[in-house]
């Protein structure tokens, strides 16, 4: 048991030590990294559990978003309202597309996710007078929850709580008989429906409750940035997204959270260092993709089980 | 993968651990780098424009304008070296104002420059407010509110490039003197489109003319054939801004269904008749009218110099951006020379930028008390030289200020701003109604 708590509890000092080892600029680049940590999870959560890729995942973070800044700045509601009415939000546009969506299987599930994101982008890019078009809003105040989130280290203090205690419900959901039956249904419909389970059930479920932790992700990253805009919802994000989970190894949770960090690292350092670095980023898929089919995670088992052999 | 969900836990902590530990010690080594600091600091600038995605010619452009000033003064302003940091906002806000926060709080730069999406403009303006650092956009960015007084006012940044409404005016003013009163207009269905043609509306009602249609093609439109059979015939002339390619698409159109010898074209902002375009357009662009801040056929010593060496560079012709960037670097320099090189004192510095004046490739510069630059507008008409196709300016109107031909008061003082007259253009008593 001992050996097992030893490396969370090294994570979790590393966490709450990084403000004062790396300067402002690092807590804000992990700040991010962590935001995006959550909405690859939860997007790992429909690809990875349930076998549904979606390609329209950045909606439900964009409404998040959304909702956060608009009753932020326009209706000066207090964030206690303002962030858990972000998350529901993105919860019901769950619903709702869960609804429309979950009728189709494998490229035509991807294409009506797709077509219904950028529904959603089109209102927030042609809804001039409430959304601000594609200006977007700018000016949106970080929250004060008992303390104020304004200062960058506070505000990354607040997001490694929220985002972990998201892991571990994300955790909790995927290792409860309702997560195995995820599984289940992933492997094989059929067999599932002739077992009894409501397949149809469970995944509309799974998706809401994908869509709640791309919503929570998504107003964070809001406050984060002070600003929401059509780019946030684009169906570019809901493919970074998608990336994240296929590098890092579809179906660990960890897997895609790694992806997400690796990927907002690599992006800031590389293209810092060259203007070549889409080309090196594409380089990086190509090859994870051919040597590493499992993504990172599947990478490093591959080498710990070859290791433990004699 | 049957048994993802079986992943043990010491590997998957294990795993967090590593990358950690990366982000850790990457960013010790860079601190040990910044420690070794001289003891006369340079001058450093963090540039952001984009170098990959649509608009990479424009952020390349306005870059190699930029080195074009620093390498004839060599890089070095009153006794300190100039250090440009070039940063790839790709066009996408969240990563401008990312990789702002990196030039300023790990490469600690003094000062912000470039800048070409007006939607990452918007978002980097919060962030330099607040860190107090001078922001200069000499890039393409070009919303009006940024430089005007309202809550997106910034008392830390100056515009030397641009903004969206006074190649719009000049437009109009050129298009009464011409005797065209009745208009018809396209604009791409953004915030950029209402922006630029709400100017022309407003001051083309302003002069005694009067918009006949409005048309909104989407911004990534293919086919303006139906915006072409629909033009209405009696205007006397069109008006568009079309960016990106569209413009080029419907000019060929336009020009295929024979209507090019009925209706005169003016092209606000030149977007259709861009240099890089013209050879695509061949004959078909000449005669097409176009209003812009310059033009590289601007016959006066400067720009000549300028051009020369640019194509020298480049083999072609310069567009707007490459003297944009040019004209930033040397307010930039003008500026740091004129306070001893210390830019550190942010308000000395920023008055120090609202009071440079000097002659450039655009004609001659000056910036109001708002930090945005009063400079040329040129009208320009395409025209075969030899083998080539060249914007030549036909008119000018030299100094005009951001809220030219109105003044501050007169441009406050109307009800609806520029964005919400959409689908209002032709009632020029909407479009001047006052508060």
């Amino acid at each position: 048991m001992r050996r097992l708590l030893l490396p969370w509890a090294l994570a979790a000092i590393v966490f709450v030590a990084l403000p004062y080892i790396v300067p402002d600029y690092y807590v804000g680049l992990v700040t991010k990294m962590l935001i995006f940590a959550l909405f690859a999870m939860s997007l790992d959560l429909m690809i990875g559990y349930v076998g549904l890729a979606s390609l329209g995942h950045a909606a439900f973070f964009g409404l998040g978003g959304y909702t956060v800044g608009l009753l932020g700045l326009k209706a000066h509601v207090s964030e206690w309202i303002a962030l858990p009415a972000g998350v529901l939000v993105a919860t019901l546009g769950g619903v709702l597309f869960a609804f429309l969506a979950l009728r189709a299987r494998g490229s035509y599930f991807l294409m009506i996710t797709l077509a219904l994101a950028q529904v959603v982008w089109g209102i927030a890019f042609g809804w001039r007078t409430l959304t601000g078009g594609d200006d977007g809003l700018p000016g949106i105040k970080r929250p004060t929850f008992f303390i104020s989130l304004a200062d960058q280290t506070a505000f990354y203090y607040f997001v490694v709580l929220l985002v972990g205690l998201s892991a571990i419900a994300l955790t909790m959901i995927v290792r409860s008989p309702f997560g195995l039956a995820l599984l289940g249904i992933r492997e094989s419909e059929t067999r599932m429906r002739a077992l009894g389970f409501n397949v149809w059930r469970h995944q509309f479920v799974a998706f809401v409750f994908a869509a709640a932790f791309a919503g929570l992700a998504g107003a964070l990253f809001v406050y984060q940035n002070k600003f929401v805009n059509p780019a946030f919802l684009h169906v570019v994000m809901s493919a970074e997204a998608l990336i994240m989970v296929i590098l890092g190894g579809v179906g660990t949770l960890l897997g895609p959270a790694i992806g997400a960090g690796l990927i907002i690292f690599l992006e800031d350092f590389i293209s810092s260092q060259t203007q070549r670095w889409l080309l090196i980023l594409g380089i990086i898929y190509v090859v994870t993709t051919l040597f590493a089919p499992r993504g990172l995670i599947g990478l490093y088992r591959d080498f710990v089980a070859r290791r433990s052999k004699p | 993968m049957s048994k993802g969900h079986h992943v043990r836990f010491a590997e998957r902590a294990g795993a967090r651990v590593v990358a950690g530990a990366i982000v850790a010690f990457s960013s010790a080594s860079l601190l040990v780098n910044q420690a070794a600091a001289q003891a006369k600091p340079p001058i450093k600038i963090g540039f952001i424009a984009p170098t990959s995605g649509g608009f990479a010619p424009s952020g390349e452009e306005c870059i190699l304008g930029a080195k074009m000033y620093f390498e004839e003064i060599g890089y070095e302003v009153a006794g300190r070296k100039i250090e440009l940091i070039v940063e790839d906002e790709q066009a996408r806000p969240d990563v401008g104002l990312t990789k702002a926060q990196k030039l300023v709080e790990r490469d600690n730069v003094q000062v912000l420059m470039g800048v070409v999406s007006s939607a990452v403009a918007l978002a980097i303006n919060e962030y330099a407010r607040d860190k107090k650092v001078p922001l200069i956009l000499s890039c393409d960015a070009g919303a009006n509110e940024l430089t005007i007084p309202g809550p997106l006012a910034n008392p830390t940044l100056v515009r030397t490039s641009q903004n969206g409404r006074t190649p719009s005016a000049a437009a109009a003013d050129f298009m009464m003197k011409k005797g065209w009163k009745n208009i018809a207009v396209l604009a791409a269905d953004y915030a950029g489109g209402f922006d630029t043609i709400g100017g022309f509306g407003a001051a083309l009602c302003k002069l005694g003319g009067k918009i006949t249609q409005e048309q909104y093609p989407p911004i990534t439109n293919n086919d303006y054939g139906p915006y072409v059979t629909n033009l209405d015939q009696k205007a006397d002339a069109v008006a568009m801004f079309l960016p990106g390619g569209g413009g080029l698409r419907f000019i060929k159109q336009f020009v295929e269904m024979g209507l090019k010898t009925k209706l005169p074209v003016m092209d606000i902002y030149g977007q259709a008749v861009y240099e890089p375009f013209l050879p695509q357009l061949g004959d078909s662009s000449i005669g097409i009218y176009s209003t812009l801040h310059y033009s590289s056929a601007i016959k006066t010593p400067a720009n000549e110099k300028f051009a020369k060496a640019y194509f020298e560079r480049t083999k072609h012709q310069p567009s707007d951006n490459a003297p944009d960037g040019w004209v930033g670097a040397k307010a930039f320099a003008d500026a740091a020379k004129a306070i001893d090189g210390n830019v550190e004192d942010t308000a000395r510095f920023i008055d120090a930028m609202k009071a440079v004046k000097f002659d450039s490739p655009k004609g001659p510069i000056a910036l109001d008390k708002y930090g945005q630059v009063i400079q040329s507008m040129y009208v320009r008409q395409v025209e075969k030289v030899g083998s080539d196709y060249v914007n030549t300016p036909v008119a000018t109107y030299p100094n005009v200020d951001q809220f030219w031909p109105l003044s501050f008061e007169e441009f406050e003082s109307y009800k609806y701003r520029y964005v919400d007259l959409k689908g209002s253009l032709t009632n020029c008593g909407k479009v001047l109604e006052k508060k």
